[in-house]
């Protein structure tokens, strides 16, 4: 695997009560960073990460990686689904085979590898979502959060360039959320670029390189600190603004947080807190 | 749900590691023992065997077994039933050798559908499936089986979710209710499935689908000591049913 940036450029796609779902919308996915897309329900996400997948074609725009354009052939999506790779949000919509390893061999199969590379990046696939042990069992008796791993490692198993991820910590408990967002590290050392999309503000601050704001048809990118420190943005694109934000900043006044970055969660914050309040007389 | 216990039966099994070609060599032998020789002792030595095999060797629980085993009974049953009666001119009444005849009808019957479920219990999907394809049976079919069998439980959770939903609302609280509920629970069902396999033919696009449903099976060496008992086994049941009768 290596880094390769994928974009979009001025894309309009479907048409929900007469008006583009997306309209004009751009976004650039920088090579080897984190991505959050953040937007209310019905926003316009998945139809975004569907176009950037290849699976929905616009009706007008275009997606490149590295600046090539990705062409809606056989051909051209064949090409284009090694290098990205769309783990739908439901991991039942993916998961269509009776084991785990059977499933998860499906996608390497297809690309044409031997027997022993298709085993080797199978097991590659599992270990890195930390789901080796489960490659003998069935796939209807995993639980939700073990099923959406498996599915995110059919994709890895594609040793796909970026990863575009829907929603995946959708559902999960406090502890499937950490688990995911740990082998969600390991892809990213592995060389994949990861783009996730939530409408979780907090989880986006904590976990993002960068973030990108799916509202009013179109999209708003930039560094999570300015992006989701934006009130007038995420009032338009009804989200709320993270707790670690407007808790910095009140502490800031405070005078208990030095100038600079914000910190981005609970952790951070408690570091960047003075050992002793200074009690003013 | 019979199917269910036969499933859970089958992934948890002793015999759940062991060749399927292997397993399914011992079924058509007892099956075809259990069709072939005389109800007695044939079929009640095949059904012992494939009963003992199941609850002793491969360690299938007695309740899952018997809970898969009920529904062929009851079909052996109504079978033999009108194997044994006859209509005439004088009305309802038993056939001349009624007795005899239940009893090889019944006999062959159990026995066979004993040794089915001895590889069914023992046998999970995904080992069963590659080794039909091995078998050279058509790729479609296998495919369609393959999605059937990961679909079901995807609908049957669907199913019951939509009913227990349907009865907090007294859906089913009357006859009356209940016929409305049910057709709208089937309405449900099919349009959520038509969804479902929409999406999903969308995900395996995505995973580089072109030609077809293409898995790597699971590597399950044949035993030649489990061959050789299969062997001995069927050979000696032949054996003592042709001297016995």
């Amino acid at each position: 695997m290596s880094h390769r940036t994928l974009s979009a450029q001025g894309l309009v796609v479907g048409y929900e009560r007469g008006r583009p779902v997306l309209d004009g919308a751009a976004l650039t996915v920088p090579a080897g960073r984190r991505l959050a897309l953040l937007g209310a329900n019905g926003s316009g996400k998945t139809t975004l990460l569907r176009c950037l997948s290849g699976a929905l074609k616009p009706t007008a725009g275009a997606v490149t990686v590295d600046g090539v354009p990705l062409e809606h052939s056989r051909r051209g999506l064949r090409a284009h689904r090694q290098e990205v790779q769309l783990v739908l949000q439901d991991p039942d919509d993916q998961l269509f085979s009776a084991s785990v390893a059977q499933d998860v061999s499906f996608g390497p199969l297809n690309l044409g590898l031997a027997e022993q590379e298709v085993r080797d990046r199978v097991a590659e696939a599992l270990t890195l979502l930390a789901v080796d042990s489960l490659a003998g069992r069935p796939t209807h008796q995993l639980s939700y959060g073990e099923r959406k791993r498996v599915a995110i490692a059919g994709a890895v198993a594609m040793r796909p360039c970026v990863l575009l991820l829907d929603e995946p910590t959708a559902g999960l408990d406090p502890s499937a959320v950490a688990e995911a967002l740990a082998a969600l590290a390991r892809l990213q050392q592995h060389d994949s670029t990861v783009v996730m999309s939530t409408h979780d503000v907090d989880l986006a601050l904590r976990w993002a390189d960068e973030v990108a704001v799916v509202v009013d048809r179109a999209v708003v990118q930039g560094a999570p600190e300015d992006v989701l420190g934006d009130d007038a943005l995420l009032a338009r694109a009804r989200l709320g603004r993270p707790w670690a934000l407007t808790l910095g900043a009140r502490l800031r006044e405070l005078g208990l947080l030095p100038r600079g970055i914000l910190p981005r969660d609970a952790a951070a914050l408690l570091a960047a807190l003075p050992d002793r309040p200074r009690v003013r007389t | 749900m019979t199917g269910l216990a036969v499933d859970e039966a089958a992934w948890s099994s002793a015999w759940r590691r062991r060749s399927p070609e292997d397993k399914a060599l011992l079924c058509l032998g007892l099956v075809v023992c259990a069709l072939v020789l005389p109800a007695w002792p044939g079929s009640v030595l095949v059904g012992l065997t494939a009963v003992v095999l199941a609850l002793g060797a491969a360690r299938v629980p007695a309740r899952t077994f018997g809970r898969a085993v009920r529904w062929p009974l009851a079909f052996v049953a109504v079978g033999a039933l009108t194997a044994v009666v006859q209509v005439d001119g004088g009305g309802l009444g038993w056939a001349p050798d009624a007795a005899a005849r239940a009893g090889s009808l019944v006999g062959h019957a159990v026995a066979g559908s004993a040794a089915v479920l001895l590889l069914a219990t023992t046998t999970p999907m995904s080992d069963l499936l590659p080794a039909l394809r091995r078998l050279r049976v058509p790729a479609a079919v296998v495919e369609v089986a393959s999605v059937v069998y990961r679909l079901l439980f995807v609908l049957l959770e669907s199913l019951d979710t939509i009913r227990e939903a349907q009865t907090a609302r007294m859906g089913y609280s009357s006859l009356r209710r209940s016929y409305r509920s049910s057709g709208a629970l089937a309405a449900a069902v099919l349009t959520r499935s038509w969804d479902r396999a929409r999406r999903l033919q969308e995900g395996l696009a995505g995973r580089g689908m072109e030609t077809g449903l293409r898995v790597l099976p699971e590597v399950r060496p044949s035993s030649r000591l489990f061959l050789a008992a299969t062997a001995a086994g069927i050979a000696g049941i032949v054996a003592v049913s042709l001297v016995a009768s």
